[in-house]
């Protein structure tokens, strides 16, 4: 934000000044004037012009306007001084009228300062000759220029008279502090120069020149000026039922829309939503409607740990299901006699070397088992009796034969067939002779080697296993245990300002159930055990370590998270959120409060993301501190950063404090009409977007934002600000 | 560079009780000594004695060494014991090899931090 300072004395000119109003040097003038963003000033010492340190100052190289001026003690028609500052032109002419005005008036001369005061008709007579702004000290701002004076001033001078806040307005100024820093500082002593709040200035002026058409409000350098700001497509904003058929010029600056009661300002603001959200730019945006308020606070509250955060709370990646699991399935090992096994061995060692004087072990050859040629041979025997027999039986030979012959050759076939079954015997003898022999070899051999399998050595006495399984189960309950005593994490996350408690903030807490007093929603089922009982357990498995206990203290707890379907160390995790004071307290928040919680989300988002700020009523139940304190600043630099705030309001300090670039305003008519109208405040004008009517933003201002000029001038007397 | 535990050395003896039926294998940790049974089926207590040289390994490592007994009848069981106590020796070691840094934590290491 830049700021403007048309009252700066850099030159102790009176007796009864302080000598810290002297400015020593060209450097330190600017680098008190740059300290304090302050792009525009004007120096206007009492009485007196020093035109060489005027345009030492002036020519700079770092972006400060600086203008010519004087603080004159005018004598008033009453007979009483009062002060008014000229600030003249900087350049080429204007500025040499302005030396030689300063020149006649013998303002030239520092030692006329204390003493100097001229006549109010020769102070018009003066200023009718020069190009130059006048501003009067006021009301609040001693000494003043009575009304009868500035009537006769504002009548009779051609130069324009400034006095009230709004006029400055129209030159891009706003007013923050009301009379006091109605022109600048006055500063009296430049090691604490501003020393109070200055008039920002919303645009940047180059010159003079420019300066003094903004104050006469000159439509053209008004336009080009807005024109810098304004978005390059207008916005559709389209309701049927309120009568919104509008292409309205949008501006990365604030833009306020006013109206009476049902006007439809909530409608158009909604209906700007969905002109952004049709043009794809819904998340560039954020939104406050007071009408949403308990929902958003409801939101505002909705928390649930993601997956990530509980394994980083947890720090386990499989948090804990490994460790739960080794509990849950423990078995104690069996480490079975080893003794027995060396002993075995030893004595199986004895047995190998008694089956090795036996010789079967050497017996490895296997008999002949060659089932086919057995078979073959069979088969041919068996045959050739057949033949034998049925030759015989055919009584061939004794057709031919005489008996004796006969009778020999039946006994040779006998012989024969009994020779046959000799060999078939012995061929069967042979064959299943070694079938037996391999039979028992094989026998022996496999009793031999089962023998020499159970006599092998032991490699360990079991007291490793042991030592590795307890190690396990033991280490896993230690993990745990450590886990459930772990401290609930709790994260902050700024959400805003209250009266009374400072910045408050939402905290998302993640902890353990049952180590929390207080009401955790649980991430899965809730435990329903108790701490005490996993303590305990896990208290006695560390306190006895390696001990016999150690089987039936791990079957209690497996039983507990058997009990309880415990699988992870998730099932006793669980989360909250709440709000805490500035002193961390926590509390719960007022139905104003939350507004201004649901509201500050809106407001203060700092994405570089967002661009648009669509604000219903923000002033809705939040406090007229708040508003001034908080909403009017945040607006005012939402709008230095270039970002579009499009602001729905009742409230004065919003609608005008914020100096609004757009001006819309929404009117209902006793015909049922709606009525639309667009301006602005440096113009001093509203235009009916349809039939061209005109109205003055002013009057409007003050009927729809302060209650009508009588209410607006009730306030001021009763404050004291006026007579 | 790693440096090597000194380990204590402790004897083991085999006894057998006076009708000679029953034999054990003693293993003289000092103050606190161990019996092992040497039976084939009565090893009910072996995992009392196995806790027990855990806890005192933990607190001090050491090694066995076998010492003979002079009976020239019990000549079998000089050598299954000899052998037997060679293997323990190899899981005292297996032991100390995982490092006392992964033992039980510290109870003192859990208390450090409290809940809300």
């Amino acid at each position: 934000m830049n700021f403007i300072d048309l009252h700066c004395h850099t030159i102790a000119t009176k007796q009864d000044e302080p000598a810290t109003r002297n400015v020593s040097s060209k450097s330190l003038f600017l680098t008190k004037i740059t300290g304090a963003h302050v792009s525009v000033c004007a120096i206007t010492n009492h009485n007196f012009f020093n035109s060489d340190q005027y345009e030492e100052f002036s020519s700079n190289d770092q972006s400060v306007l600086v203008l010519p001026g004087v603080e004159l003690d005018v004598v008033q028609i009453n007979g009483d001084r009062g002060h008014v500052i000229v600030i003249g032109n900087n350049q080429g002419a204007g500025y040499e009228d302005f030396k030689s005005f300063i020149n006649r008036t013998g303002t030239n001369k520092k030692e006329n300062a204390n003493s100097f005061s001229i006549g109010v008709d020769s102070f018009i007579t003066e200023i009718k000759k020069l190009d130059c702004l006048v501003v009067v000290h006021y009301g609040g701002k001693s000494p003043a220029i009575s009304d009868e004076t500035l009537e006769k001033l504002e009548k009779e001078c051609s130069s324009p008279i400034f006095v009230e806040p709004s006029s400055l307005i129209s030159a891009f100024i706003y007013m923050n502090n009301g009379m006091q820093s109605l022109v600048g500082s006055d500063v009296k002593d430049w090691s604490s120069y501003p020393g109070k709040d200055l008039p920002e200035l919303k645009m940047p002026l180059e010159s003079y020149d420019s300066l003094k058409l903004l104050l006469q409000k000159d439509t053209n350098i008004i336009e080009k000026r807005r024109d810098t700001k304004r978005h390059e497509r207008p916005f559709d904003v389209i309701n049927n039922e309120y009568m919104i058929n509008e292409s309205i010029p949008i501006y990365k600056d604030c833009n306020v829309i006013m109206g009476g009661k049902s006007s439809g300002k909530t409608i158009f603001l909604k209906a700007i939503k969905e002109y952004l959200c049709r043009e794809g730019l819904s998340s560039s945006l954020v939104d406050y409607f007071s009408e949403n308020v308990k929902d958003e606070y409801k939101k505002l509250l909705e928390y649930s740990p993601s997956d990530d955060e509980i394994k980083e709370y947890i720090g386990l990646e499989d948090c804990g299901t490994s460790d739960i699991a080794t509990i849950r399935n423990f078995v104690l090992p069996s480490f079975g006699n080893s003794f027995s096994k060396i002993k075995d061995f030893y004595e199986s060692t004895s047995k190998s070397k008694l089956s090795k004087q036996l010789g079967f072990v050497s017996c490895i050859t296997s008999f002949s088992e060659d089932v086919d040629k057995y078979n073959k041979q069979r088969k041919t025997f068996q045959n050739d009796f057949k033949a034998i027999t049925t030759f015989n039986d055919t009584g061939v030979l004794s057709k031919y034969l005489c008996k004796k012959d006969f009778n020999e050759a039946t006994d040779l076939l006998d012989k024969a067939k009994l020779d046959i079954i000799e060999k078939n015997k012995l061929i069967f003898l042979e064959f299943h002779s070694c079938e037996l022999a391999n039979k028992c070899i094989q026998s022996f051999k496999t009793i031999y080697t089962q023998l020499k399998a159970t006599s092998a050595l032991p490699v360990t006495t079991g007291l490793k296993g042991l030592y590795d399984s307890n190690q396990r189960v033991i280490m896993a309950a230690t993990q745990i245990g450590k886990i459930l005593k772990k401290a609930d994490k709790v994260t902050e996350i700024e959400a805003g300002e209250l009266d009374g408690k400072g910045k408050v903030s939402i905290c998302h807490r993640i902890g353990q159930t049952i180590n929390s007093k207080s009401n955790l929603t649980a991430v899965k089922t809730r435990f329903v055990g108790t701490a005490r009982d996993i303590s305990a357990d896990i208290s006695k498995i560390q306190d006895h370590g390696f001990s016999v206990d150690l089987k039936s203290l791990i079957a209690s707890l497996a039983t507990l998270f058997k009990d309880n379907n415990v699988s992870s160390l998730k099932d006793f995790l669980g989360y909250q959120s709440y709000f805490v004071r500035e002193n961390k307290t926590s509390f719960e928040p007022s139905k104003g409060e939350q507004s201004v919680l649901v509201l500050s989300k809106a407001l203060q988002c700092n994405s570089p993301n967002v661009e648009f700020y669509l604000l219903d009523e923000p002033e809705m139940s939040v406090g007229h501190n708040y508003v001034s304190k908080v909403i009017v600043p945040r607006i005012k630099e939402l709008c230095s950063l270039g970002k579009t705030v499009i602001v729905c309001t009742h409230d004065a300090n919003i609608g005008v404090g914020t100096l609004p670039f757009q001006v819309i305003y929404r009117e209902e008519r006793n015909d049922g009409s709606y009525h639309t109208f667009l301006g602005n405040p440096f113009s001093d004008e509203l235009t009916d977007c349809k039939t061209k009517e005109k109205k003055a933003w002013k009057e409007v201002a003050v009927e729809i934002l302060e209650g009508g000029r009588s209410a607006l001038n009730l306030r001021e007397v009763t404050y004291g600000d006026r007579d | 560079m790693e440096t090597e535990t000194k380990l204590e050395v402790y004897d083991a003896e085999l006894v057998s009780s006076e009708d000679a039926k029953n034999f054990f294998l003693v293993l003289k940790v000092p103050n606190n000594p161990q019996k092992i049974l040497l039976s084939d089926t009565d090893q009910a207590d072996l995992d009392k004695v196995f806790y027990s040289l855990i806890k005192e390994l933990l607190a001090k490592p050491f090694k066995f060494l076998y010492k003979k007994n002079e009976n020239t009848e019990f000549v079998g069981m000089n050598q299954a014991c000899e052998k037997y106590v060679e293997i323990l020796d190899n899981d005292l070691q297996g032991i100390l090899d995982e490092g006392k840094t992964e033992l039980i934590t510290p109870e003192s290491d859990l208390n450090s931090k409290t809940s809300n």
